[in-house]
This record gives C-alpha cells, structure tokens and sequence, in this order.
C-alpha cells in the first residue's frame, strides 16, 4: 500500500511541485501553463519618406520560427500627376499609385523591414505589430 | 514595456516602436509613450524639433 501511495505522489506530485517538463503531473501542467501561448508583442510605426523604398525598425530579439509580424495597415496622402500636350499646356491630371502598397516582413530576429515600389515623392505610415510565441 | 524613437543619421525620426524590453542603441531614443507624431521631427540635444516639409518635386 506504502508502495502504491508513493508511485501516485510521484506520478501526480503536489500543487507545489515547481514546473518541469519531466516532473510530475502537476509540474508539468506548471510547465505547460508558463510555457505557452504569448510570450510578447512589440508594435511599431515605421515612416517611409518621400523618396524612400523600404526602411527598418529595430526590435527586441524575438526566435524568428517562433513570431509573426502582422500588418496593420497604412496611411498615405494621395499623390497625382500632370499631363502636358506638346508644348507646356497641362492638359489634365492623374492619380499616381504604388506609394500605397506596402510589405512588412520580419527580416531577421532583430529587424521589422517595410518596402514599396514606388516612393512617388510621397511619405507613407506602417503600422506593424511583432508576436513571439513560446 | 519601453517605447522608443528611431532616428536616422540626420536625427529625424523615421520609427516608433513599443519593444518587449531595453534596448541599449545609439540610434533608439527612450520615449514615455507611443507618440506617432514624432515621426519626422528632429532630435536636437534631448529635445524634438518640427522639420519644414520639403517642397514636392516637379
């Protein structure tokens, strides 16, 4: 009987048993429970200037097979073009885009990269945010 | 969890950043909250100044 209570104790263990991912059941739900899920979240604006393309934000280091960096959108002024005839009479005008369209990546443990393809002499505002999981 | 300033080597802002912890750069400027509107200004000593918007380009 001795015996069989001290295989449960071990088996099972006590409330208090600290986490450990090859203790007793209790550590190991301690374990599972500070191990898991979200273990943070950076955010961030990232201005890209009026002549710019791309541009980098530093961060903490996060393990990068482990984290997700989200786009949360971006904010720019529309910007338009002018069309001439032959000679210098403007002849009317015409919205440019590409300085809209915005990718955010997470470039390596320590670098959130934004990038455009075209700058269109207009600035740009991306918002991102980084989470690094257990 | 600290905020932070980006500069440029101009010392214009082109980032704010809520990080998970300290980080300890010279181009990372501790801020007190996630003010967007530094974006652009410019570092002077420990202050921000406001950058005339350049004129658009033909």
């Amino acid at each position: 009987m001795e015996a069989l209570l001290s295989f449960f104790l071990r088996q099972v263990g006590l409330r208090t048993d600290a986490a450990s991912a090859t203790g007793s059941a209790h550590a190991k739900l301690a374990y599972i429970a500070a191990n898991t899920g979200i273990k943070s979240i950076q955010r961030g604006v990232i201005n890209l200037g009026t002549s710019a393309t791309s541009a980098t934000a530093t961060i903490t280091s996060v393990n990068t097979s482990k984290a997700m960096v989200n786009f949360l959108g971006a904010s720019s002024a529309g910007a338009l073009g002018e069309f001439y005839e032959a000679g210098s009479n403007l002849k009317g005008l015409y919205s440019i885009n590409g300085h809209h369209f915005v990718r955010v990546a997470l470039t390596n443990a320590t670098t959130v990269t934004v990038t455009r393809a075209n700058a269109n002499d207009t600035t740009a505002v991306v918002s991102y945010e980084v989470i690094e999981f257990y | 969890m600290p905020y932070y300033a980006q500069i440029d080597e101009n010392g214009i802002c082109f980032a704010v950043t809520q990080t998970a912890g300290q980080i300890d750069q010279a181009d990372m400027i501790e801020i007190e909250t996630f003010d967007e509107g530094l974006l652009g200004m410019k570092r002077v000593g420990d202050t921000w100044e406001t950058v005339p918007e350049p004129e658009p380009s033909e």
